[in-house]
Parts: structure tokens; C-alpha cells; sequence
């Protein structure tokens, strides 16, 4: 009976592995030519003739690990911040009644539709105002564009951790403050800690948010010493495919397994954040 | 501490009230007077919502949208300020700050008088500047006034500063070149040559009164028009200045052929490409669902982490791959089509062509979101359904017409309405990999026949060959804003229309 039903499904078996051979395409050349020796585009062949980890091993001299620095530095506060100060307006907003609650919500709601790159104009030179008051968060300062990557995910992520926190009864906080607990006390102590698969997906959307910006980054750092992953990737590689192909895969690779290996692994619980709404019907 | 608690909500609205203080004075700077009130009026309503009582819940809310004021909706306004001026290369300065700079400019008027001169130097190393006039008269300036000290001979001592002998003069001449000592009436002591002092004129001076410059060179009114002072022969004194041009960057958008030409055609493009690509890949990832769609599939599971790869790679990263696969010379696609076909395709070349790239990648970028949208969506509908159409006699497609499909548009039309919206505005796609190329063959523009609105806006600001064009570049955002707001109206009006339990309260 198993046999019977696999030798049905061997039509379904082959779409599917045709569509994987389209899916692995980019990637099987781009281990490739990080595995080969020379550094062209020119004659690459899927399976190297001479192996060779020197693409590797070039990856400080082409300044790889100063972008992955500043990547890391933009996203990792960026995460952290967001997590912090959106739970803190996403508690109030599903716990409390007060003045101007809906009408905060409609504006949040209505916001959250606006990407940040339609301002970039006004962004840019907002940045390039400030930085004449508060060098730090001027243009091509790395704080600067984490404080446009936190203004820009607000919205959003209050509404979807306010989603969550609803969804966690009250009865438990109720106890805690009739035992003396005060308010704020009740929020860290007994919602976060209920709350964590949110706060991770709130924190890992960011996180990978912002590492694969590639508009904001661009127009706000200019100096190499300055570039994120995306920026110094692509400026390293623009224009230069006939000689920076071996280096450029080897930078795509170690670039881009960490964001893969953690989108895999909490596959179910990223899916769930970023296709909210079509689910749960 | 404990003592400290009742203090702890008016230092908190302190430090709102000092940092949106300080951003409300950079506002007013940037943006006008006005803009600073309005935003310093929102951060005091901030601290008094924190300091009361019974807005207790606001002390949570306030720092995010602090942020969110200063760097989300601060430049949707700005933008839409900004596309109301001629703000662009050649106008950077504002009026006040060109009016200065024009206020610097002296000139030489004929019959001016000229003075020999001697520098000067104390022990401490301050300098000092005599001059002497033809008729041998030796001069020291006080107060913006030339007063006489002596006659003759320049003396060799004046109070405790000592001559500098010829043969180092020439050694200093560097450092006086620059300098401009300001006398009565508008006129400045100026070197005109080595050994030589003249007496010269200011050339601009703006009388504010009359909203004019004087041009003192040649007794012309100058009148600010279009962001410049104009000679009245109408000749533009450089630089510009940022000033109100009202809705002629939209009059330009529709009007001028250099910009509407352009513009139409990448509008056109932007719809065609959303509307194709979402398509595209919704109906390839419905497939993929149907095919996925079977408890009974081995190695369901891991097929689909396979399947979600593409979606798991930073997109940056993956399109700067493909445009390397895509060379039209040495590229990998090519040459396998170049051995099995015998073709070469001009992927980034021809217009067709390189619409087909970005179809194709982005439906690589793309498909596994819709797969697993409408995977979830598909096994959300009851196998009963399926049961009593079976029973009823349907065949397979008759219940993909009648029970699938329209439960699943159902449940996911306003995800499909929201993946419109992202790839109407999808730069990182069109950006990195076509840039918008090839260009427009008969308009000259920064366009290109596969710019979309997005990643035209960001060529006008940010790499316009004939220089930055902000004012443009924020009035072809307002557009996009305009149609990101109706889609999102479009969103609410169906999943509404759908689910009638959207949450404010």
C-alpha cells in the first residue's frame, strides 16, 4: 500500500525537484566559484577543477568583516531597541482604556502601510540637518541610521505584539497586582516572560530587516569605513563581476548563512509573523 | 529610591520635554519656525500625559512615538514641504543664508585710493598694518576708521610692535591675501596687489524692506524670482536658493515633456510590474501548495524547507548573484542557453529582456512566501467540504474551482493586496538588478525603461548626473505615498468586507 502511494506521487516528486533544481540554481554556482581557484566570471564550471579556500581566506583584506561589524552594530541595536520600547506601547495598548487610545491605533494602523523609503528624500536630509547640531546622529553615522530604522518599525510591530498580548489573559496579572505587585512590575515579570515567542519574532524580523536594507544604508553612509554588509557588498562587486566573482561568493556565503541558518531554524515562528492574518481564519 | 518614586514621572517628562525640545529648535531650523511649535506643542501634551495621573497608560507609549514622530512622520511631512520648492542642486542655501554669502562679495571701484603698506609684528607675534596713502599721510585703522599717525617714512617702531624687514615681508604676503578689514560705509581695505592696499566697495546689499538687492557695481535692483536674484536684463546671479515654487514640480511631473515623458512611462511600467510579478508568483505558489497540499507526500517537510530557501537569503545578497548569472557575455545562464539553444540573450540590454530577468528572479525572491501563504490557507479549509463534493460526484478541478479557490482568495486578498504594494515599491529588485537599464532611447533622463517610481525618486535625489533634484524626487514620492494609501484603503475595504473583527479597542 506505501509502495503504491509513493509510485503515485513520483510525478509530484519530479515537479517538485525540478522546481528545487531552479530554487538551488543561483546557489550551487555561488558555492562554486567560492570553492574555485581564479576569480572571474569567465569559464566557471559547477564543479571546480581546482579547489581552493583562498576566497575565503580574502575576505579581511576586502574589509568583509567591517561591514559584517556595522551590519551587526545597526542590527543588533536596532532589534534590541525595537523589542524594548514596542513592548513597553504594545502593553499599554492592550491592557489600559485612556485618552486617545483609538485614535492612536487608527494612526498606527494607517502608518504602518507607509514604508520608510518613501521618506528617504526627506530622511536624508533631515540627517543631514541634525548632523550639523548632533554630529553622531548626522549623515554617516551608523546611530543615525538606527534611529530611522526605529522610528520606521513602530507601528507595525506594536500592532502585531499587541495582537499577542492580547491573547494573554488577564487573571494572571490581576493576582500579581492584588498581591501588591505594582503595574510595571506586573508588565516585566509576568507578561514578557509570556510573551517571548513575540518578542522573538519582533526582535528577529528586525534583525533581519535591517542586516538586508539595502536603500537607507546606501544613501545615509558614505564612507567605506562606515558600510554595512549590504552597501560594501554591492559596491565592491558593481561593475567588477569579471574579477571579483570567486571573492564576492565566498563574502556572499559567510554573509548570508548565519540570516539562513536562523530563518530555517525558527522557520514555523517567522512564518507565523510575517503571514499574520492569512493562518488563523 | 522609595522616596524617589513620586519624583520619577516628572524626571521622565523632563528628559522627553529636554530631548524633543532640542529636536523642536533643529525642526524650526529646518524646516521653519512653525514646524518647531508644533512638534515642541506635541512633546509638551507628551510630558503632560506622563506627568497626570490618568493618562498613566502614556508612559509606556510615549518614547515610541517620540521616535516614530521624529523619524517616520516628520519626513512624510518634510517630504511633502520639500515638494513644494526648487530644493536641488544649485539651490541648497536658504534666502537668508545666499543673502549673506552674496553680502561677502566686494568689488574695486574706479578712483578708489590705494595705500603702500608695512606689516608689523609684537614679540607676543600679534601683526599690525600700517598704510600710507600717496600723499606720504601714514595711517593705522581703530574702530572701522583710517586714523592718521604720522607722515613720511614708515617709522621703523610703532608702540611695542617692530617692522618686518623687506626681505621677510614676502614671507607673510600669504596669510594677508585673505584678509578684508572692514571700514565705514560699506567699503573694506582689501589687497589688491603685493605692495599695494585699496579701498573697496561691497558689492551686494539687500534691502529688506523692498525684498531687492542693490547691485553697488552697476546701481541694478536685483529681485529674487525662481529661487535666484535677477539682474533686470535677466540674468541669474549664482548661487540659488531654495524658496516655494508652489506645484510646479507637480505642473512639471504632467507638463514638461523632459519630465512627463519619462514619468509616464516608468508609471505605466510600475503598475504592469506589480500587477504581472504578484501575479506570477501567487499563481506559481498556489501550484506549489496544491502539489504540497497532501498529507501523504513523503518528505513533505523537508522539500518545504528547501522550497522556503530563496525567502530565507537577505534579497540584496541573492539579486547581486543573479546579475553576476545573468552577464550577457560569461554568464553562467548564457552560456548554458549558448550550448543547448545556441542563443545569446541580451539580459540588461533590451528592454524586453531585462523585464523578463527581473519576472524571473523575482519570482525566485518571491514564490516561496506565496507557497507557504497559501499552503497555511489551504489547510485551513475543512476536508468535509471536499468530502461532500466527492460525494456529489466532482471531479478534482471542480473542487478547485468551487471550494478552493474561493476560500483562499478569501482568506488571503488582503495579503495579496499587501504583496502588490510591496513589489509596487520593490527598489531592492529593480535597483540592484537591472538599475533600471536600458536607458530610454529618445528622452534623456535619469529613468530607465525598468525604473519603477521608487528607484526613479532615488536616482533624481541621490545620483542624478545633472546633479540632486529633491523637489522632484518628493513630489514623485507623494504619488507613491497616493497609491500606497488607496492600496491600503483597498486592504481595509476587503479584509473587512471578509472579516468584520478588526481589533481597535
Amino acid at each position: 500500500m506505501k509502495k503504491n502511494n509513493f509510485l503515485n506521487h513520483i510525478p509530484k516528486h519530479l515537479l517538485i525537484w525540478i522546481i528545487l533544481v531552479f530554487t538551488f540554481f543561483p546557489v550551487a554556482w555561488t558555492v562554486s566559484a567560492s570553492l574555485r581557484a581564479g576569480g572571474g566570471l569567465v569559464g566557471q564550471k559547477l564543479i571546480p577543477e581546482v579547489l581552493t579556500l583562498e576566497h575565503y581566506s580574502n575576505l579581511k583584506a576586502i574589509g568583509f568583516f567591517n561591514w559584517i561589524k556595522n551590519s551587526l552594530i545597526v542590527s543588533l541595536t536596532t532589534a534590541i531597541l525595537t523589542v524594548f520600547f514596542v513592548s513597553l506601547a504594545a502593553y499599554a495598548f492592550s491592557r489600559f482604556n485612556f485618552w486617545g487610545k483609538k485614535y492612536s491605533l487608527l494612526t498606527l494602523l494607517i502608518l504602518q502601510m507607509f514604508p520608510a523609503v518613501m521618506g528617504m528624500v526627506a530622511v536624508y536630509l533631515l540627517l543631514f540637518h541634525i548632523g550639523k547640531y548632533i554630529p553622531f546622529l548626522g549623515l554617516n553615522t551608523l546611530s543615525g541610521l538606527i534611529m530611522v530604522y526605529l522610528g520606521g518599525g513602530v507601528p507595525y510591530n506594536i500592532w502585531l505584539m499587541k495582537g499577542f498580548f492580547d491573547s494573554i489573559p488577564d487573571s494572571l496579572e490581576e493576582s500579581a497586582l492584588i498581591d501588591g505587585a505594582t503595574r510595571f512590575q506586573a508588565y516585566y515579570k509576568i507578561i514578557l516572560p509570556l510573551a517571548t515567542p513575540v518578542l522573538a519574532v519582533v526582535a528577529i524580523n528586525s534583525f533581519i530587516g535591517t542586516y538586508s536594507d539595502f536603500l537607507l544604508a546606501s544613501i545615509i553612509l558614505k564612507d567605506p569605513s562606515k558600510y554595512t554588509f549590504a552597501v560594501g557588498l554591492r559596491n565592491f562587486i558593481s561593475g567588477m563581476y569579471d574579477v571579483r566573482w570567486g571573492d564576492f561568493a565566498a563574502a556572499s556565503i559567510v554573509g548570508a548563512l548565519p540570516i539562513v541558518i536562523l530563518f530555517l531554524s525558527l522557520q514555523n515562528l517567522i512564518v507565523s509573523g510575517l503571514t499574520r492574518g492569512a493562518v488563523k481564519e | 529610591m522609595n522616596l524617589l518614586m513620586p519624583f520619577l514621572p516628572i524626571i521622565y517628562a523632563g528628559i522627553i520635554v529636554a530631548i524633543g525640545t532640542f529636536f523642536s529648535y533643529i525642526l524650526s531650523i529646518i524646516a521653519g519656525f512653525v514646524w518647531g511649535l508644533i512638534f515642541f506643542l506635541v512633546v509638551f501634551l507628551f510630558a503632560l500625559l506622563i506627568v497626570h495621573p490618568k493618562s498613566y497608560p502614556w508612559r509606556y507609549i510615549v518614547p515610541s512615538f517620540l521616535l516614530m514622530f521624529m523619524f517616520m512622520i516628520y519626513p512624510i511631512i518634510y517630504t511633502i514641504q520639500i515638494a513644494f520648492t526648487n530644493y536641488g542642486t544649485g539651490h541648497i542655501l536658504t534666502k537668508t543664508q545666499v543673502i549673506e554669502q552674496l553680502e561677502k562679495e566686494t568689488f574695486l571701484p574706479e578712483n578708489t585710493q590705494n595705500f603702500e603698506y608695512e606689516i608689523y609684528k609684537a614679540k607676543t607675534g600679534e601683526i599690525l598694518l600700517l598704510f600710507r596713502d600717496k600723499s606720504k599721510n601714514i595711517y593705522k585703522i581703530e574702530d572701522k576708521k583710517l586714523i592718521k599717525i604720522g607722515e613720511g617714512d614708515f617709522p621703523k617702531e610703532y608702540s611695542n610692535y617692530k617692522i618686518v624687514p623687506q626681505t621677510k615681508k614676502y614671507g607673510e604676503i600669504s596669510k594677508l591675501q585673505n584678509i578684508k578689514i572692514e571700514l565705514e560705509n560699506d567699503t573694506f581695505l582689501q589687497m589688491s596687489d603685493l605692495n599695494t592696499f585699496s579701498i573697496y566697495r561691497q558689492r551686494y546689499k539687500y534691502i529688506s524692506t523692498e525684498d531687492v538687492l542693490i547691485d553697488n557695481l552697476t546701481g541694478e535692483k536685483l529681485i529674487p524670482k525662481n529661487g535666484f536674484f535677477v539682474r533686470p536684463n535677466g540674468q541669474e546671479i549664482l548661487p540659488g536658493f531654495v524658496t516655494n515654487v508652489g506645484i510646479e514640480n507637480f505642473i512639471r511631473l504632467f507638463k514638461d515633456e523632459r519630465v512627463s515623458k519619462p514619468f509616464l512611462r516608468v508609471f505605466i511600467w510600475n503598475v504592469l510590474w506589480a500587477t504581472l510579478t504578484t501575479f506570477i508568483n501567487f499563481a506559481f505558489g498556489l501550484f506549489l501548495a496544491l502539489l504540497m497540499n497532501d498529507k501523504n507526500l513523503e518528505f513533505k517537510g523537508i522539500y518545504r524547507t528547501l522550497l522556503i530557501v530563496p525567502w530565507a537569503i537577505p534579497s540584496f545578497i541573492s539579486l547581486l548573484i543573479w546579475v553576476g548569472l545573468l552577464n550577457t557575455e560569461v554568464g553562467v545562464v548564457n552560456r548554458i542557453l549558448l550550448s543547448i539553444f545556441g542563443v545569446k540573450i541580451p539580459w540588461f540590454l533590451e528592454t524586453k529582456w531585462a523585464r523578463l530577468a527581473l519576472f524571473v528572479v523575482n519570482l525566485w525572491l518571491g514564490y516561496p512566501y506565496a507557497m507557504t501563504v497559501c499552503l497555511g490557507s489551504l489547510q485551513s479549509i475543512p476536508e468535509e467540504l471536499y468530502e461532500a463534493a466527492k460525494v456529489d460526484g466532482a471531479s478534482y478541478f471542480q473542487q478547485l474551482k468551487t471550494i478552493t479557490l474561493p476560500l483562499l482568495l478569501t482568506a488571503i486578498g488582503p495579503l495579496i493586496v499587501g504583496t502588490f504594494a510591496f513589489n509596487f515599491n520593490n527598489f531592492n529588485v529593480i535597483y540592484l538588478l537591472t538599475g533600471g537599464k536600458p536607458p530610454m532611447a529618445d528622452v534623456s533622463s535619469v529613468a530607465g525603461t525598468t525604473d519603477i517610481l521608487i528607484s526613479y525618486t532615488y536616482k533624481l535625489a541621490f545620483e542624478g548626473g545633472r546633479g540632486q533634484d529633491y523637489g522632484l524626487a518628493a513630489t514623485i514620492s507623494i504619488i507613491v505615498f497616493l497609491i500606497v494609501a488607496l492600496l491600503s484603503l483597498l486592504n481595509f475595504w476587503i479584509s473587512g468586507m471578509f472579516k468584520q473583527e478588526v481589533r481597535y479597542e
